[in-house]
């Protein structure tokens, strides 16, 4: 997937809400080098990802609630 | 949880677990606070807690919701997603238990079953696609290119679909007075 207008390529992985998929597919874009992961942990907030950049790159969690301040997160109400 | 507290249910019950899973447990605490805004007690809450968020799950909680006394039964069930709802209205509904007449139940998520259930299930719908736009927005905003660091907390405010499953409230409890809310009865 394609997202124009920014020039990104989108890759999608499902974790399965299985926190080893999580984990594999987190080292899998890190070797790709991805510019930013948006992210539904599998089971609240992780401390691998509970930063705002992860392998200093921009983290958004989408219904998640950070416990950091500075972190972009998009959650149900 | 408001929803079926003003249709007038005095004795509501929540389905859903584990507790474990912070979305879950959000749901459960926004249950008993929409209890406490309404002046009612929170320990009122019937609280059965599940293994998993699935049909079985909802079909092990309407057999104990069954099992309990005329006087303790719920007349209403807020489930923490729409699965373990159809669940118990399938086992309700195979118990000859009307529904929403002898008892109400309502889902979370509103996917695409809920309409096109036996009784279409009242749920709360959420926006998705609102939600991935806005974080990808988000992710793009704080990107290296875009170094602004300018960090945001977006809060997406679900939607109550009213359908079958809720409607009309309990018969008998109808015609009962509502409970007065915290404020009016400190007024």
């Amino acid at each position: 997937m394609t997202r124009a207008g920014f020039d990104l390529s989108v890759i999608l992985c499902d974790s399965d809400d299985q926190r080893q998929k999580e984990t594999r597919y987190l080292k899998l874009l890190e070797e790709h080098r991805v510019r930013g992961v948006l992210l539904t942990p599998v089971a609240g907030t992780d401390a691998r990802i509970a930063r705002p950049q992860w392998r200093g790159n921009p983290v958004v969690l989408a219904d998640s609630r950070s416990p950091l301040r500075g972190q972009c997160t998009g959650l149900a109400g | 949880m408001s929803h079926l507290v003003e249709a007038a249910h005095q004795r509501v019950a929540y389905v859903g677990g584990p507790f474990s899973i912070r979305q879950v447990a959000d749901c459960r605490d926004g249950a008993v606070q929409a209890l406490q805004r309404a002046g009612r007690d929170p320990d009122d809450l019937h609280m059965i807690q599940t293994a998993a968020l699935n049909a079985p799950a909802g079909q092990r909680a309407a057999a104990s919701i069954v099992g309990l006394s005329a006087r303790c039964s719920p007349t209403a069930v807020s489930c923490a997603n729409d699965l373990p709802a159809l669940g118990l209205l399938q086992e309700m509904t195979g118990r000859w238990i009307r529904v929403p007449d002898d008892i109400a139940m309502i889902g979370y998520d509103d996917i695409e079953f809920a309409a096109a259930a036996a009784v279409p299930l009242s749920s709360i719908r959420q926006h998705r696609r609102e939600r991935g736009r806005t974080t990808a927005q988000l992710l793009v905003s704080v990107s290296p290119r875009n170094d602004t660091r300018q960090h945001h907390q977006v809060i997406f405010e679900p939607e109550l679909v009213v359908r079958q499953s809720t409607r009309d409230g309990p018969r008998l409890m109808q015609r009962l007075p509502r409970p007065p809310s915290a404020a009016e009865a400190a007024g």
